[in-house]
């Protein structure tokens, strides 16, 4: 092409360039907007999405009142700081406490920072060998400073080793020969074990036996209950 | 009953503008010179960003805002260097192919490596014997020793060595332990202090600093590793020669313009005259910048498209770091989330280092631009970052969908 003209084009391409280059930015920026719009949004259906499960507190104090609970992340910090993913401000909780990690097939493994100790079910951790001994599982009690918290955990439910994370059950009566069919004790929560059904003696049949309180379903609960 | 509204995929329209942008620019090109291969590129370039933003994500989930900006970018290089040297721009175009190819493998790495205890360990010697080959075989070019050729090849190791710094610094950080981490870290110092390339020892040293306070938030280290930083450099000033020429080019470029001021002289030049618009693709004299295909590629940039384009193109790097910085937040892992931490700063870092230096807001230092600038091992790396930021994003992806499934498990049993 003469040179004349391939200039003519080039000039007039570089507006037609300009407005792509604007184009690009303008839809890139427009669609990091509306991405962060839609992922608050999907969050907020999912209040539990990437936690474990929760502390809750046994024994607190005012600015954590017993019975309040604190989601726990996968892994993390615990630590009076405000920064800490899980905060406790309680007397005897260093900046930085702890750190804990979740562990599939383990649990989660609590380390305590220098300085620092815990203790997991009465044990007292104060290293990363001691967090691999005893790493908490479901209701696991976690001591830390004046605070005492259970753990109650959402996450490996599914896995083989999730019977370990099951309330122990009172031992059940074997079957009778001539026995009632058709009645199993009531149980409220999920998962449990597989049971055999419940068969009562013919001549009295008692009430159910008080079984402990099942674990809450640990799927987005939260979420569930708001539903 | 209201109907849900389906979800638009941004990801197609977008993909559409940057190959119609890249189609229109080689066929302008091919009309100057009716060269086959301008022709040629026009078609097989929009191809492969087609393949990599429509057809990749159908492997497994992808983030298609960073596949069309990465994209935007290489083949934003290809161009500029099909107008000003067209032999460089095949040497990119194949390197540009090899690093897309490089980048599909770093996302099934992230995504299929669960266990990094091992490699990681390997990594730490492998990759110091590579930074320290060029003390060895090397080069010294502008002032560093930091190349060696192999097979006819020019291979830059502190490119390679980057990813295996992120993976590793991620990978200690996270299980919070210091001296493994530290103890590479400064040996890559010493090394690259060795060699003289400072540019590099500046990017692995920020990036360093800005993982270890995303992993520890200790404002009181940090700002002492600051300090430490800002000693050496004084240190830096003193003791090479060719630092302090740096400085003083940066502080007056003009006093010296035909002579050691010339580059940035030239650079500043050339964005001027280009303006707002550019004087047009293929069209004022970016050749007559010193090293207009690597360092300088940014001021040929906003010569031929102008200040809006290369304002524009500034952007297109904003929103590929606050991207990654979102992928890092959402990671779910501490490893996964400092090693996107870590490929987002290294990016924003080696951005901001040279595009600082073309425009004079700091001193020049020898880094590339980032997927632009001409050279493969700088390519192919810039295209390893982008896929363990894949990786990472791709993992985040699978972990809210099995969050969701669960939710909606649970609410079948409610």
């Amino acid at each position: 092409m003469p040179q004349d003209i391939y200039s003519v084009a080039a000039l007039a391409c570089r507006y037609w360039f300009a407005f792509l280059g604007v184009l690009i930015v303008w839809r890139s920026f427009s669609w990091l907007r509306k991405d962060r719009r839609l992922k608050h949004k999907r969050l907020k259906t999912l209040p539990d999405a990437g936690m474990i499960g929760e502390l809750v507190v046994l024994q607190g104090s005012d600015s954590l009142p017993e019975d309040s609970f604190l989601p726990v992340p996968r892994e993390g910090v615990l630590g009076y700081l405000r920064t800490c993913d899980v905060v406790v401000p309680i007397d005897g909780v260093a900046r930085q406490h702890l750190d804990f990690v979740f562990i599939d097939g383990q649990g989660l493994v609590v380390t305590p920072r220098r300085g620092c100790s815990c203790m997991v079910d009465g044990e007292l951790i104060a290293d990363r060998r001691d967090a691999r001994a005893f790493p908490m599982r479901h209701n696991s009690l976690l001591s830390v400073g004046d605070a005492m918290l259970k753990l109650r955990l959402f996450a490996g439910l599914d896995a083989p080793y999730a019977m370990d994370y099951m309330p122990d059950l009172p031992e059940q009566e074997p079957p009778q020969e001539e026995a009632m069919p058709g009645y199993a004790p009531p149980y409220n929560g999920a998962p449990y074990p597989p049971q055999e059904t419940y068969f009562p003696p013919q001549d009295a049949w008692p009430e159910p036996p008080a079984y402990p309180p099942a674990p809450q379903q640990p799927i987005n609960r939260r979420y569930h209950d708001e539903a | 009953m209201k109907r849900e509204r389906p979800v638009r995929d941004l990801g197609r329209p977008l993909s559409r503008v940057v190959k119609l942008f890249f189609f229109t620019a080689f066929l302008l090109l091919f009309l100057r010179d009716f060269a086959w291969q301008g022709l040629l590129l026009a078609f097989t370039v929009p191809l492969m960003i087609s393949l990599t933003t429509d057809w990749l994500p159908r492997l497994f989930p992808c983030d298609k805002l960073i596949l069309s900006l990465t994209n935007f970018l290489c083949a934003l290089g290809v161009l500029v260097l099909y107008d000003t040297n067209p032999s460089y721009a095949y040497h990119q175009a194949m390197y540009y192919g090899v690093g897309l190819g490089a980048m599909v493998i770093c996302i099934y790495l992230v995504r299929l490596i669960r266990k990094w205890d091992g490699l990681v360990w390997l990594m730490i010697p492998a990759s110091l014997i590579l930074l320290a080959l060029p003390l060895r075989i090397g080069q010294e070019t502008y002032g560093a020793r930091n190349w060696f050729y192999i097979g006819g090849l020019s291979v830059q190791p502190s490119e390679i060595v980057k990813l295996s710094l992120l993976i590793i610094i991620a990978h200690f950080m996270s299980r919070r332990q210091m001296l493994p981490w530290l103890g590479f870290s400064v040996c890559c110092l010493g090394l690259l202090m060795l060699q003289k390339d400072l540019g590099t020892a500046l990017l692995y040293y920020g990036v360093t600093l800005l993982n270890y306070f995303a992993s520890s938030g200790n404002l009181g280290m940090t700002a002492l590793g600051l300090g430490g930083g800002a000693g050496a450099a004084v240190m830096g000033y003193k003791m090479f020669a060719h630092v302090k020429k740096r400085v003083a080019i940066w502080l007056n470029p003009f006093a010296d313009y035909d002579n050691a001021g010339y580059q940035i002289v030239q650079s500043l030049m050339a964005i001027a005259s280009g303006g707002m618009l550019g004087l047009g693709l293929g069209l004022g004299s970016p050749r007559t910048i010193p090293v207009y295909h690597t360092d300088f590629i940014f001021a040929v940039i906003c010569e031929q498209f102008g200040l809006i384009f290369g304002l524009c193109v500034l952007l297109m790097y904003v929103a590929l770091i606050w991207r990654g910085a979102t992928t890092a937040m959402a990671a779910r892992s501490g490893f996964h989330g400092l090693l996107a931490m870590g490929c987002t700063a290294m990016l924003g870092l080696q951005t901001f280092v040279i595009i600082g230096g073309v425009i004079k807001l700091i001193p020049l230092t020898g880094v590339t631009m980032p997927f632009v600038s001409y050279g493969g091992t700088s390519l192919v790396s810039s295209l390893c970052l982008i896929g363990l930021l894949q990786g990472v994003e791709s993992l985040n992806e699978d972990n809210l969908e099995e969050d969701t499934r669960l939710a909606l498990l649970g609410g079948d049993e409610e």
